[in-house]
């Protein structure tokens, strides 16, 4: 029996920002938009899920007159996305030894 | 919208993301670079220039002082490309903290050198300050290479390392130049191992981001 994957990571574009959040130190919303291919009200709607979740912090500020988001993991999220990727390695052991 | 995926792509697309992330680089990281190696180079050159020109040559190295503006205008072309960065990696932050390291060992350096130097009224040990220095940023350079995997950064390490060992050479061979020759290694060095890396890393950079 494996373990049930986190709902809220086991989706497309929510997984692909949170790895991408993992591997730096913060992202700008330019950033995950234009690596994720995501349209942006997409990409909004599921920064603020993860943002509900707690797994990322979302700060918005001002360069000059344009706005600005910055996306950074937080540890709730570091923890939730090694816990994703052990049930992962867990299924697979799983499948390989069926 | 919400895409549900397979346990498999799901693997594929972390490995994928990390692998973008990783291999990003800022952009215009190298332009802190460029700038360094031009104003180390002509302080040196004119270092050389004032040289033959002063009736005191000892007089030309109060050029050097031209650093210590030049380290507050590289302050502020770091915070500048930090503030219109995209993104910030754990490896920027380990190249930044190499070189701030780097500049704390130069001013510490300089203090312990002069401080020997003239308590000890030896002045022909300030004949070491350049291949010292020069040694240190081949340090610098080879591990930013590392870190961010530019090839051009390790050739400027050997460069930088070679041209400390070229002092020595002045030394024996040309010993009444070689204060001067110093300069002129460093200058080289300077435009090998630091210009011409960072507009490398500048092009690299803009195709990345």
């Amino acid at each position: 029996m494996f373990e049930e994957l986190d709902p809220l990571l086991h989706s497309q574009l929510r997984l692909a920002v949170m790895s991408l959040l993992i591997g730096v130190e913060e992202a700008d919303f330019v950033f995950l938009k234009e690596r994720t291919n995501a349209t942006a009200g997409n990409l909004s709607v599921q920064l603020e899920k993860l943002k509900e979740a707690g797994y990322i912090n979302v700060e918005k500020t001002f360069q000059g007159k344009m706005p600005r988001t910055v996306c950074k993991i937080t540890p709730k999220g570091i923890e939730a996305f090694e816990n994703y990727v052990k049930s992962i390695q867990t299924y697979f052991n799983a499948k390989n030894l069926s | 919208m919400e895409t549900k995926f397979t346990e498999q792509q799901s693997l594929g697309l972390i490995s994928e993301m990390i692998t973008q992330a990783r291999n990003n680089l800022q952009k215009n990281s190298g332009t802190s670079m460029i700038f360094n190696g031009y104003l180390v180079a002509f302080t040196a050159l004119a270092n050389v220039a004032l040289n033959f020109i002063l009736s005191n040559p000892r007089q030309s190295f109060w050029i050097w002082l031209l650093m210590i503006p030049g380290a507050f205008i590289d302050r502020m072309i770091d915070k500048k490309i930090d503030k219109e960065a995209i993104v910030k990696t754990h490896i920027d932050r380990i190249i930044a903290a190499t070189w701030r390291g780097f500049g704390n060992s130069i001013v510490l350096f300089l203090i312990i050198i002069f401080g020997y130097g003239y308590s000890m009224q030896n002045y022909r040990i300030f004949i070491l300050i350049t291949p010292i220095i020069m040694m240190m940023a081949g340090l610098g350079e080879y591990i930013t290479a590392k870190a961010c995997r530019f090839k051009p950064f390790l050739y400027g390490a050997f460069v930088m390392w070679a041209g400390a060992l070229g002092c020595l050479g002045t030394y024996i061979f040309l010993h009444r130049w070689s204060e001067i020759t110093h300069f002129l290694i460093l200058a080289i060095c300077m435009i090998l191992a630091f210009v011409v890396p960072g507009y490398k890393l500048n092009k690299s950079a803009k195709q990345d981001v």
